[in-house]
């Protein structure tokens, strides 16, 4: 908390702003005081990030003003937040794929127009910058060759170029694993060292415990509670989080460790044999895969994110096949012609992509056409060759109430929604239909606690069902969970796939570190 | 990126371009105030100028309806002028296997669509297979075309007199009807009536228009959801093309009753700007397309009576094109803003 009588650093003072008729912040007073960490916190579409975006001049806020150092300021843009010392890291990564790290710089340095590029000095001072922060700053590198994790590193010094006395960062965590999200802490607590206070979005209780002073939580866009980490736990932030909704908060019950039940396993719906990949650049990502994914079973991959997952997926996904070795899925085969994402889909492969947003919709299109880039060939929304709009947009309406998506209606464009939200329409129209086998990728990455919660159900019914899924996940509890069996991908080899019930969380540990196990 | 962020310069490109004409026109030793009046009046009051205005609306409107299915999925096919050709050339080569009825007229309307379905389609090829641009494997098909058209009106199939670079007239049983006595309207007018209705039905309720919509606005999700960018690069190119070649059938056939040589000037270029004033939405492309043959049948006027300089004309045309264009970018409700932060450029997925 800031002392009283000292001036916060930054203060929102009754921002209220509107989309049309969502009211995204709702008189919302918030006061960050200098050298502090202030966890944001919130369910999907709560106004966090919308607090971002103001806070970072995109737009401004509709009521209400935005102080600093005591002083009413009205940004005219990014530029002017950028100057008044706050440095952004948005939810979603404005990096530029085919350049290189330094350029991605340097286009923001001129896109604000801060200076004249001088490239080799830009290039000092985010070199300066990274050791300062203790990350590797290639800056010929390209970002598409960077794993989210480095992504995230250059984002951070892209913020942290100029003057920075506060710093946003919107759900960093939510792409990390353990060990770069320790990095990411430890960076946190020495920005904080130096007096750089820190805002941090999370949906992940435990960071707020690692990191933050104070809790800022946030409900239906106004501020439900704003207290001191010290005094709060994960119960009561829960309660701020989702308030007296008793449905809501069933969902959450805490479940006893699921004691995996024996389920009736079905056949083979995929066989994989001796697959090899191969990276873009032509490095080896798995070799030797060997893999069968039977319906009625949730079959999760673990391990770093880089260690060949994502290739894996693809082409299970049939965006690419295996370099050697062969994969039969559903009756197609990975070496014939047949081997699209067009046919497997038809032969009931759906696919919750890992970027989603990249990937997996079209942000300008209504969420009733979004629907559609995985159901086209469904008969009923067609008649005669032409779409019918009414049934289709009641049918997607039905899927937004499951779901508990925060939209207006299955007309509102998918750019109008939440960062979470997003993920929540990807999911529920790749697990809608019929699907045969779920590849499904990080699914409850982004997602509130509540939505985890129903998300992890809902995989769990689709198994029961006799669905074959695949759960790609870099988070071993929600594996313990749910998977009934598990394959670890580490140094282009793999682990197991052994059952998870007869493996110990420091088995998994060890072989994703790549050890075959701990020493007894 | 959004139409607030690009509000600002069209009105400056209007305002310049303004300037710039009046400017022009003064020079030229002309009253600015006459000049439009000119214009408006030949285009708006006068029956022949309308008239004029109509019968040119009917090609732009198939071309403006073949650049909009391509422009939906981001294929940028300049070569409608080449696309034209190779339709009329295939249909007047074949016309004499033809019947002389009805049927026989339908044939040659789809000998026009193949032929520019193939000159299309191998642009689409270049693109498809050999990830070639299609800007240029358009625009330098255009230069082919005019070539041959060109040896062809002067050898194989110029007239029997061997004296003018023209081809023999088609059977006339083979030409559209007048539809209206006293006018030169046609049953192209029928033709691209329907090819609006067709064109917009596929283009927005059908399963073809929504995967070029979702090309044309994230290939990466077109790709995962199964739609190859690649294959619909190719399916587009090979549509429009097949609209170019039938509006060159339409127009022989209406019009001329034979081939010669740019007898559709500039047609493809204008079919682009029809088609981005009507936001490349297929219902707007007759509107649009008819509100640029009323500039044209206007600046046509000014020409004829040598109020101004005849390359004067060829300016205002393009000013006042580029004016259309700012305008419905000014004119474009932003939408709010977007929910991506800060700089345009820096979106990844743009
Ligand atoms: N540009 C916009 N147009 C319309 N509505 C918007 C816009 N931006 C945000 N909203 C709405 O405002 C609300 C708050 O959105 P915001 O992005 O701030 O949520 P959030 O707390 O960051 O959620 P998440 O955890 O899912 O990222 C949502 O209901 C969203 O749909
Ligand atoms: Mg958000």
């Amino acid at each position: 908390m800031t002392e009283t009588g000292s001036v916060p650093l930054v203060a929102l003072r009754g921002v209220t702003k509107r989309f049309g008729d969502v009211v995204a912040n709702r008189a919302v007073d918030l006061e960050i005081g200098r050298g502090e960490v202030i966890a944001l916190v919130g369910e999907n579409g709560a106004g966090k990030s919308t607090i971002v975006n103001m806070l970072s001049g995109v737009f401004p806020p509709d009521e209400g003003t935005i102080e600093i150092d005591g002083a009413a300021t009205g940004f005219t843009g990014p530029a002017a937040s950028v100057e008044a010392g706050i440095g952004v890291v948005h939810q979603h990564y404005m990096l530029v794929p085919t350049l290189t790290a330094l350029d991605n710089i340097a286009l923001q340095a001129s896109e604000l127009g801060l200076w004249k590029i001088d490239r080799r000095a830009l290039g000092d001072r985010a070199g300066a910058v990274a050791e300062a922060l203790g990350f590797r700053f290639d800056r010929d590198q390209r970002i598409d060759s960077l794993d989210v994790a480095h992504q995230q590193r250059i984002e951070i010094i892209k913020a942290l170029i100029h003057e920075v006395r506060l710093l946003v960062l919107d759900e960093p965590t939510a792409v990390l694993g353990a060990d770069d999200k320790a990095r990411l802490f430890d960076t946190i607590s020495g920005l904080k060292r130096q007096g750089v206070s820190v805002v941090l979005i999370t949906h992940k209780l435990e960071d707020i415990f690692a990191v933050a002073d104070r809790a800022v939580i946030l409900r239906n866009g106004a501020v439900a509670a704003d207290l001191p980490v010290k005094d709060l736990s994960p119960e009561t932030i829960v309660t701020h989080m989702v308030g007296s909704d008793a449905e809501a908060r069933s969902e959450l019950e805490i479940q006893p460790e699921t004691v995996h039940p024996e389920h009736p396993v079905g056949e083979a719906v995929c066989r994989v044999r001796d697959v090899t990949l191969r990276r873009p650049n032509g490095s080896v990502a798995v070799s030797g895969l060997s893999l069968d994914l039977h319906a009625g079973e949730i079959v999760a991959v673990a391990g770093v994110d880089g260690n060949g997952q994502s290739e894996f997926v693809h082409c299970l996904a049939g965006l690419q096949r295996p370099d050697e070795g062969e994969i039969d899925c559903l009756g197609l085969n990975s070496r014939a012609r047949t081997w699209s994402p067009a046919r497997l889909r038809r032969a009931g492969v759906s696919h919750i992509p890992e970027d989603r947003r990249h990937s997996g919709i079209v942000a300008e299109m209504t969420l009733a056409k979004n629907y559609l880039l995985s159901h086209l060939d469904r008969p009923d929304v067609f008649r005669l060759g032409l779409l019918r709009n009414h049934h289709l947009g009641q049918v997607v309406d039905g899927l937004l109430n499951a779901f508990k998506v925060r939209a207006p209606g299955s007309g509102a464009l998918m750019k109008t929604l939440s960062g979470g939200n997003q993920q929540k329409i990807v999911l529920a129209r790749e697990l809608d239909g019929d699907p045969k086998l779920i590849l499904a990728t990080h699914p409850s990455r982004g997602l509130d606690l509540n939505t985890i919660a129903f998300v992890h159900k809902t995989l769990e019914q689709t198994r029961d069902a006799g669905k074959a899924i695949l759960l790609l996940s870099s988070d071993i509890d929600e594996i313990l969970k749910i998977a009934d069996r598990i394959i670890v991908f580490a140094g282009g080899r793999t682990f197991g796939p052994a059952p998870c019930r007869d493996l110990t969380r420091q088995t998994i540990g060890a072989w994703i570190a790549g050890h075959e196990d701990i020493e007894a | 990126m959004t139409g607030t962020a690009l509000r600002m310069p069209a009105l400056l490109v209007i305002g310049f371009l303004v300037a710039m004409v009046i400017a022009a026109i003064l020079l030229a030793g002309a009253d600015p105030a006459s000049v439009a009046y000119g214009i408006i009046e030949r285009a708006l009051f006068t029956r022949a100028g309308l008239l004029e205005a109509l019968l040119r609306a009917i090609p732009l409107t198939i071309m403006g309806l073949g650049i909009a299915i391509a422009f939906k999925a981001r294929i940028f096919n300049i070569g409608m002028d080449g696309q034209l050709i190779a339709g009329s050339v295939l249909a007047v080569v074949a016309a004499p296997l033809l019947p002389g009825n009805i049927a026989g007229i339908v044939f040659f309307l789809a000998l026009g669509f193949l032929g520019g379905a193939v000159w299309g389609g191998i642009a689409g090829v270049i693109k498809a297979r050999f990830g070639g641009n299609e800007i240029i494997a358009t625009i330098m098909l255009n230069y082919v075309a005019v070539q041959l058209l060109s040896w062809l009106v002067r050898g194989p199939l110029q007239e029997k007199m061997k004296i003018i670079p023209r081809s023999d007239a088609i059977d006339q049983a083979l030409r559209l009807p007048v539809l209206f006595d006293g006018t030169r309207i046609h049953a192209g007018l029928i033709v691209a009536i329907l090819a609006v209705a067709i064109v917009a039905l596929v283009m927005l309720r059908g399963r073809f228009g929504y995967r070029l919509a979702v090309v044309g606005a994230n290939d990466h999700a077109a790709r995962y959801a199964g739609i190859s960018p690649a294959w619909m690069a190719a399916a587009v190119l090979i549509l429009s093309g097949a609209l170019a070649g039938l509006a060159g059938a339409v127009e022989v056939a209406g019009l001329y009753g034979r081939l010669q040589e740019g007898f559709a000037p500039g047609f493809g270029i204008a079919a682009i700007a029809v088609a981005l004033v009507a936001r490349l939405n297929p219902l707007l492309v007759p509107v649009s397309a008819f509100g640029f043959s009323l500039l044209y049948s206007g600046l046509g006027a000014l020409a004829r009576n040598g109020v101004v300089p005849f390359p004067l004309i060829n300016i205002l045309e393009g000013a006042i094109i580029l004016v259309f264009l700012a305008a419905t970018v000014a004119l474009r409700h932003g939408g709010g803003q977007t929910r991506e932060a800060p700089e345009s450029g820096a979106r990844a997925d743009g």
